[in-house]
């Protein structure tokens, strides 16, 4: 394992590196929301159902089949309405999602196909992490943590993932963990320098 | 010599004979009518020995309630069930507006008196009064417009407020897009 300094600066080597290691975080984002199935359960929840705000707290789990799956132990989320029908009340679409909130011990696990049929699994872990529909951002708080196959990238104040760009941001210091077997056959440390050749 | 009543082991039987029990279903029955009793006259299945007690003698089959809005008349619930009896208080007395249901159907209207969700379970108790029903069994709901499910155990609904709780398991299938789709490049 390499390990970078703690609370590092953006720097070409390391964004390079990033490139790398997480692609497979930033591609799902296209499946997310091609999904129109989402399971969830707990052991309590209160649903405010003409309002459209479920909360559900221990043991929770959200599951999207195949694309993500959300264990957390408080989860709050409010489901679209729409208020062009007025007069007769705020009736769900069916559309996207307005809000989300996940708290305590929050693992997001994100699957993606990999070559030769294999799935490839991305893990999200911190305290919280919160989406919502008007920044269309999901971000993760609390010693966010996001672990891939390559590596693992370390915040210390949030990972906001945007979902329109498709592009990870961090806020605040951050730092990268990456496994060295993906430097192997790497030309990046082997370069031809200046330097004068030994004798 | 004791008259029959008298010997019965339950205490509460022997202070409401048959035509107490009967005018008691009667006043329920009436207090439902005025919450606009729709389905099939209650039809009292019990009843038949001097034991019997109250709420057996008032069972009534095919029971259902509409529960209007107070200002514009307008259905809000609707409970429907196979069979329901009058609940028992601990002194043996029946419970106004306390019911006791089995094959509960609650069904919930929007403003415009449209179907909004539909929950139901095998056994409950419904309060008509404070618009509750709960169980600590197994439950259903379902919501078409959206393709909502919910299945669990152990609920109870708050039908002022449209708020279900749900206390021992639940699982909930959402027809929904988890977030926003990317518009499709051109």
């Amino acid at each position: 394992m390499i390990r970078s300094v703690p609370a590092l600066p953006a720097k070409p080597l390391l964004l390079t590196l990033l490139l790398l290691a997480l692609p497979a975080f930033l591609l799902p984002g296209a499946a997310l929301a091609q999904q129109d199935t989402i399971l969830l359960s707990a052991t309590n929840c209160v649903l405010e159902l003409e309002k459209g705000v479920y909360h559900l707290w221990d043991h929770v789990r959200v599951e999207s089949p195949g694309v993500l799956q959300i264990t957390c132990d408080d989860l709050r989320a409010a489901l679209p309405q729409d208020k062009a029908a007025a007069g007769a009340g705020p009736v769900p679409t069916g559309g996207k999602l307005q809000s989300l909130v996940a708290s305590g011990r929050v693992m997001i696990e994100l699957y993606q196909a990999g070559a030769g049929g294999s799935t490839n699994v991305v893990r999200a872990f911190g305290r919280q992490a919160e989406y919502g529909s008007r920044e269309e951002e999901l971000i993760l708080t609390g010693e966010p943590r996001i672990e891939t196959a390559s590596g693992t990238m370390i915040g210390t104040d949030a990972l906001v993932y945007d979902l329109k760009s498709r592009t990870m941001r961090n806020r605040g210091p951050y730092r990268i963990e990456l496994k060295a077997d993906i430097l192997k056959g790497s030309s990046l440390f082997n370069r031809a320098t200046n330097a004068p050749k030994p004798r | 010599m004791r008259p029959p009543n008298r010997t019965s082991p339950r205490p509460h039987a022997r202070r409401v004979p048959r035509a107490r029990a009967a005018a008691v279903a009667g006043a329920l029955g009436w207090a439902l009518a005025s919450h606009d009793l729709w389905s099939q006259p209650p039809t009292p299945a019990g009843g038949t020995t001097p034991a019997t007690n109250a709420a057996a003698a008032a069972t009534i089959r095919q029971w259902g309630i509409s529960l209007r809005d107070n200002l514009t008349g307008r259905v809000q619930l609707r409970f429907s069930s196979t069979e329901a009896v009058p609940a028992v208080s601990g002194k043996g007395a029946l419970v106004p507006a306390l019911w006791d249901v089995t094959g509960l159907r609650l069904e919930s209207f929007r403003a415009d008196e449209t179907s909004d969700f539909v929950i139901e379970s095998p056994s409950c108790r419904v309060n008509v009064t404070t618009r509750d029903a709960a169980s600590p069994g197994v439950f259903t709901a379902r919501r078409e417009s959206d393709g909502i499910a919910i299945q669990g155990y152990g609920f109870q609904f708050d039908g002022t407020e449209r708020r279900l709780s749900v206390t021992n398991s639940v699982a909930i299938e959402l027809r929904t897009r988890l977030f926003q789709p990317k518009p499709a490049s051109p």
